[in-house]
């Protein structure tokens, strides 16, 4: 279970994260939504020990998080961050050697699914193609928590598909997934629960089917309830 | 497939599965994909497909045997059960439409012998 | 932390192996000279050598650098940060990295001019001008022990001061300045605290002064920014 538990996070003048109060259970998948500057980023990066919250506390199984907590953690920023000069197969090896419940085999697997070339280097790919690598080596890892920031930013639709495709197959059972997306719409079918982040609250939590059994809206619909601001509503 | 957001996603997809019976594609006695293959199948949510075969089992058109899988119960009859159903859904939904419409049923079945001529 | 260490000097592995080719080919540039008794190619292999060893040296340590400045302050920050490797062990790497690359390469350079003297056994003119006495050779290691230790402080400031803006300044985007402001600030401070605490230092103990205190520095810097690593991050 990761708790996050009154959990508010200020740098120097601006406060991004007020009060935030969740709890994610295994063998879900979570949506987490919100607009840029929500502090969606914020949190993902708290509960990977990439940061201290300011106030409160995230637990990982009722222990503070810390840096062993990263082994049970697999987080994929948005950025691209792997070393210019690795080639797709230097950062299998990376992965390899840094984490133990990495497998090699599996991500050979997904590199050549997705129709990639190992020999190729980081620097010349496309961002759909290097959000497929990484994708790849996160989905090899087999951890209890995966944190996926904004993974199907800025990739074309195939390229999404296809990042949902491998995240969906290659899934554990137990394991508890976070995506954060703006595609609300895309995203929609493939996860079970959502939490919605607004200016740096948690300003609700729901499950999605009975999102749709109670209230016969979409996830896509009650998003736009809860974040619509004054302009539209005009 | 493509879904409807608005309402239950697993309700949708036991929908299919009920056609795909009916139309010949699962007999009955199959044994129906696990609930990771078919989350990967229908691109949903792998706790969707345990709900979808929670409603399957509960109107007692699947049952499941532990370690093993899902099947279809091996009942010739459930072909024809579920056809109805289907059919009886439909038509309501059809007459219902239609009598908002303003038709009565004689109308309707009036109409249904027109388009059937042309 | 091996395997941190091997990622290191992957990192530094074509600049490490373009030198040593280098070395490699004055060196035989040398010994080529000697045995064919052509004392122009066997002197240019020679300074060439020596050359080399100094801007070898100096380019593989700034170099090093370099790659620890982009290793922690941007987004391949995160290659480090997401595995589970505290900080001791990561900048321990890195300090090891650069060590290692830098003094091996020096004392590869020295054991390689011993052998050539060796080699020539005195007869050449070159290398008669070379003659090394035992009064020379303990300054030189007193220089070289002294030049290390210098070089150790710089690179300890260095990290002191990026990891200062990953953490206490909370320098969520990385700024480059800030870093560099740090590192000035830093400076300023570690040479009034020397100066300060110098003054109550009798100029006999000097040599001693120096030392002990930058040991103490460079540990204090060490083993902070480990400490701020694991506790303060802020990515």
């Amino acid at each position: 279970m990761l708790e996050t538990k009154n959990v508010s996070k200020s740098f120097l003048t601006k406060q991004v994260l007020k009060n935030v109060n969740f709890t994610l259970k295994p063998g879900s998948i979570y949506a987490l939504l919100g607009p840029n500057g929500s502090g969606k980023t914020t949190w993902m990066k708290l509960a990977a020990a990439l940061s201290k919250p300011s106030k409160g506390t995230i637990t990982l199984d009722d222990q503070p998080i810390s840096i062993k907590s990263r082994e049970k953690i697999v987080f994929l920023p948005t950025e691209n961050f792997f070393y210019n000069n690795m080639t797709i197969k230097d950062v299998g090896l990376y992965y390899d050697d840094f984490f133990a419940d990495f497998s090699i085999e599996k991500y050979h697997d997904l590199i050549n699914k997705m129709d990639l070339s190992e020999k190729s280097k980081i620097k010349t790919l496309s961002s759909g193609m290097l959000a497929k690598v990484k994708i790849a080596a996160a989905m090899s890892r087999n951890a209890p928590y995966y944190l996926l920031d904004e993974p199907l930013n800025g990739i074309d639709l195939i390229a999404r598909d296809e990042v949902m495709q491998t995240i969906i197959e290659s899934l554990n059972e137990d394991a508890t997934i976070v995506i954060s997306s703006h595609l609300v719409e895309e995203l929609e079918p493939y996860v079970n629960q959502a939490i919605f982040f607004k200016q740096g609250e948690m300003i609700e939590q729901c499950d999605v089917e009975e999102l749709r059994d109670t209230q016969g809206v979409s996830l896509a619909d009650h998003y736009r309830t809860l974040m619509k601001g004054d302009f539209l509503n005009a | 497939m493509k879904f409807n957001t608005a309402t239950p996603i697993y309700q949708q997809v036991v929908a299919d599965l009920k056609k795909k019976i009916v139309n010949g594609t699962i007999h009955p006695g199959d044994k129906l994909p696990s609930g990771r293959d078919l989350a990967v199948e229908y691109k949903i949510n792998p706790n969707t497909s345990s709900r979808v075969y929670a409603l399957l089992e509960e109107q007692g058109i699947t049952y499941t045997k532990r370690g093993i899988g899902t099947f279809v119960i091996d009942d010739e009859n459930i072909v024809d059960i579920l056809k109805e159903e289907m059919a009886n859904h439909l038509l309501t939904f059809f007459m219902n439409n239609m009598h908002e419409l303003g038709y009565s049923s004689d109308d309707i079945i009036d109409l249904i012998r027109r388009n059937e001529k042309c | 932390m091996l395997k941190l260490l091997k990622h290191e000097f992957q990192k530094q592995f074509s600049r490490l192996i373009g030198l040593l080719i280098l070395l490699v080919i004055s060196e035989g540039m040398f010994v080529i000279g000697y045995y064919g008794h052509n004392d122009q190619v066997m002197g240019r292999g020679l300074a060439i050598f020596a050359f080399l060893t100094i801007f070898g040296c100096i380019s593989i340590g700034i170099d090093s650098i370099l790659t620890m400045i982009n290793d922690l302050s941007n987004n391949h920050n995160y290659m480090l940060f997401m595995t589970p490797n505290s900080g001791y062990k990561i900048l321990g790497a890195k300090v090891l990295e650069n060590l290692i690359s830098t003094l091996g390469l020096i004392v590869i350079c020295v054991l390689t001019m011993i052998g050539d003297y060796f080699l020539v056994g005195g007869k050449s003119q070159y290398l008669i001008n070379l003659h090394i006495n035992t009064a020379s050779t303990a300054s030189i290691v007193h220089s070289f022990s002294y030049g290390l230790m210098i070089w150790l402080a710089l690179v300890a400031l260095i990290i002191l001061s990026i990891v200062l803006s990953l953490t206490l300044f909370k320098d969520a985007h990385h700024n480059f300045l800030l870093s560099l402001l740090v590192f000035i600030g830093l400076s300023i401070l570690m040479s009034t605290i020397y100066n300060t605490i110098g003054r109550y230092i009798p100029s006999s103990g000097d040599n001693i002064y120096n030392v002990i205190y930058t040991i103490i520095m460079i540990v204090g810097c060490y083993v902070t920014s480990a400490t701020l690593m694991d506790h303060q991050l802020s990515l």
